[in-house]
């Protein structure tokens, strides 16, 4: 009972209240319940981020006392760790501080770059790993060139808008724009119906303990 | 009416290093080496510091400390033992105790979900959907075109039924076309996101460390 | 057995295309070659939107967003910033990504001294990063969820402030996003309390916003860095991020580069395959 029912319980319970709560617009459900079962989520899932931070710190002291390649990066990681950490609870986090100084200088600056790192590699792919090998992969690139000279501006001069006789062939931007809002729409309503429909009807099993993958 | 900012000594010492720090992670496209590494670590540790303070700070502190021990609403103390059983995950005996918690949260999520779903994006979207073919105008193309392409791409995502046969087939064939140019647009799109975040790092080295340096010294 | 040319290229070392695509965007960003902005209908939509409001009116902007997207999105964020400070709208500044709170108190304290507007919260609040439900009890009752502001001081004594107990005395609510919690702001704030909502959104996410344009569930939307340079093109801002990113000629070498390499890339493609046929007959 411990390990099945009373999980299942625990999933059934909230998920209801949740699903009542919407048709129940009395101010002690919308604001006071909720607002109450929301910290309750929030601090259940601060314990979840320590777990986190947990296995790193033992993942990178077990590579210190075995001296693993790289340990001594360990070192860099830890010492950041603890004076982040420190700087906000301890330095407060308003603007100006030590703390936000630090994010601005540090995180946002290695955070940025990390992920800008993808525009090369895009690149590097896109030349040899884009491939037109069927028609559809062919249509889905056709499209792709079709978004990039129309989004950008320099696409309108390479392709502008013209016409023969009393027909209107509209250039790369207006193609692109037609593209986003007619064939692109359609698509992206039909996948966002299906979406839908998928997490109303996963939604529903978990509640009603069908579905009960999570209890491992 | 808008006017510039003056920039001091400290600004050019935050965006020297923000540079190093970027040309450090940037030093990985010819090979990793001892900058990159330390860049990584440093961003890695940074990160995790960053986000323990900013839990405590907004969480942590506000949602447990303040009403258990401030404002003695005993209640929180279900969520505080609720949440520590997440750490029984380290116990083989006890371990599924970490259930309870995640089966509270699921729950949660998913009840959330359920209504808000339906109404906007079920509702609204098939509304949406139900386009006039036929207007005073004359036929509408791209109406037409749009509620084919609904219909299409939501008939490739039904298995119920068998993929066979030319009634069944070529609808199908249809929404994979159209499910071809929207990924095609999705790509596009995300090739430009990719260089937006280069552009923006290129951004930085140039207008602020370089050109600011520069004004700074001159 | 001897690597034939087209081998050679169709296995380039991608070293050599990451120095392309260094000299593709530094060079013009470093020549300033100037483009014409061409705007789109979601954009002119957004713009038309903001442009409508009298002044005074209240905004939510919530920056959704962290470092990993703040390229794309910050660039939005001044833009709207300095539209609405422009306007004498008055905007409340939330986020719900924990990481976008510094990110707003950096942007939020920028623009306003760039304006000569004092912190004293009667033309904006900056209230930062609050947890849970948010979007559904901002609904009800939006003091009893952030309570104060990101400096601690009481909300209901910000003069911005005063009168306001929810959703309803805002005329517009603004979500920059890089993941999918522009859904969110659809489906609760848009749909539940029938607030206007507006997105800008990293170019991933663009083409999945489509369905709410049209559904008319979003009055508009920021597509990407180009957004934000159509924006700024708009509000005759013409020396910010996004121009700066996108608007000049970095956007002739993004569709040269990525265009050019995808075709050159099947052409070598094809001429291998051609190739491995001869040679099999």
């Amino acid at each position: 009972m411990l390990k099945r029912q009373i999980p299942l319980a625990l999933c059934f319970l909230p998920g209801v209240f949740m699903m009542v709560q919407f048709f129940i617009k009395h101010p002690a459900v919308q604001s006071d319940m909720l607002n109450e079962m929301s910290n309750f989520a929030a601090v259940i899932g601060v314990v979840a981020m320590f777990l986190g931070v947990y296995s790193l710190v033992n993942l990178h002291w077990k590579k210190i006392q075995h001296k693993r390649s790289d340990w001594l990066f360990s070192y860099v990681l830890f010492g950041s760790m603890v004076i982040m950490a420190l700087l906000g609870i301890i330095g407060g986090q308003q603007a100006g501080s030590p703390y936000n100084w630090a994010y601005n200088t540090i995180m946002v600056p290695l955070q940025s770059t990390m992920f800008s790192l993808l525009a090369f590699y895009m690149a590097s792919a896109s030349f040899r790993a884009f491939k037109a090998k069927n028609f559809e992969a062919t249509m889905l690139l056709i499209a792709a060139t079709i978004v990039i000279f129309g989004r950008v501006d320099v696409g309108a001069i390479l392709i502008p808008d013209t016409s023969i006789g009393n027909m209107a062939i509209p250039g790369a931007n207006e193609f692109s724009n037609w593209l986003m809002e007619v064939p692109n729409n359609a698509a992206s309503r039909g996948i966002l119906l299906g979406i839908a429909l998928g997490s109303i009807a996963t939604s529903l099993k978990m509640i009603l303990g069908i579905e009960r993958a999570y209890l491992g | 009416m808008e006017s510039a900012i003056d920039i001091g000594f400290a600004d050019i010492l935050q965006y020297w290093i923000g540079a190093f720090l970027t040309l450090c992670i940037f030093s990985f496209l010819y090979k990793d080496n001892v900058l990159y590494k330390f860049g990584e670590a440093l961003f890695v540790g940074t990160s995790v510091g960053y986000l323990l303070g900013l839990y405590y700070d907004q969480i942590a502190y506000p949602r447990l400390v303040v009403p258990l021990f401030y404002q003695g609403k005993l209640v929180y103390l279900i969520a505080c033992t609720l949440g520590l059983m997440y750490l029984t995950r380290f116990s083989r005996r006890y371990g599924w105790l970490s259930r309870w918690p995640m089966a509270a949260l699921i729950g949660f999520g998913s009840g959330y979900a359920i209504p808000y779903m339906v109404q906007a994006q079920l509702f609204k979207q098939l509304g949406a959907s139900m386009l006039p073919l036929w207007s005073s105008a004359g036929f509408e193309f791209n109406n037409f075109l749009i509620v084919a392409g609904v219909l299409c791409t939501l008939f490739y995502f039904f298995f119920s039924i068998e993929h066979r046969g030319k009634l069944v087939k070529i609808p199908i064939r249809v929404g994979i076309i159209y499910i071809m140019v929207s990924f095609g647009a999705t790509f596009g799109y995300t090739v430009m996101a990719r260089f937006s975040l280069l552009i923006g790092r290129v951004n930085f080295l140039w207008y602020k460390w370089i050109k600011e340096t520069v004004n700074f010294i001159t | 057995m001897k690597k034939s040319t087209i081998d050679k290229i169709v296995n380039i070392n991608p070293r050599y295309v990451f120095i392309l695509v260094a000299l593709a965007v530094i060079l013009p960003m470093v020549f300033e070659v100037k483009m014409p902005t061409i705007t789109s209908p979601p954009v002119e939509a957004l713009y038309k939107e903001m442009e409508s409001l009298p002044p005074d009116s209240r905004i939510i902007l919530s920056l959704d967003y962290d470092p990993a997207t703040e390229p794309e999105l910050h660039p939005m964020a001044e833009a709207l910033l300095r539209h609405a400070f422009r306007k004498g709208i008055r905007v409340f500044g939330m986020t719900l990504n924990l990481q976008g709170q510094n990110l707003g108190v950096e942007v939020f304290a920028r623009i306003s001294q760039e304006f000569g507007i004092p912190d004293d919260g009667s033309r904006y609040v900056w209230a930062g990063f609050r947890i849970g439900p948010v979007l559904l009890q901002i609904g009800e009752d939006m003091i009893e969820v952030f309570q104060t502001d990101f400096q601690g001081r009481d909300l209901r004594s910000l003069p911005m402030m005063k009168g306001v107990r929810n959703l309803d005395e805002f005329e517009l609510c603004i979500s920059l996003s890089g993941t999918n919690v522009g859904y969110n702001w659809i489906n609760l704030p848009g749909t539940r309390y029938g607030k206007k909502i507006a997105l800008g959104v990293t170019g991933v996410l663009v083409a999945n916003f489509y369905p709410f344009l049209q559904s008319g569930q979003l009055v508009g939307m920021l597509p990407a860095l180009k957004g934000a340079a159509e924006y700024e093109h708009l509000i005759d801002y013409h020396t910010g991020r996004g121009k700066r990113g996108m608007g000049f000629s970095v956007g002739l070498s993004l569709c040269c580069l990525s265009s050019v390499l995808i075709i050159l890339g099947n052409i070598f493609y094809f001429m291998q395959r051609a190739k491995e046929k001869q040679i099999e007959q």
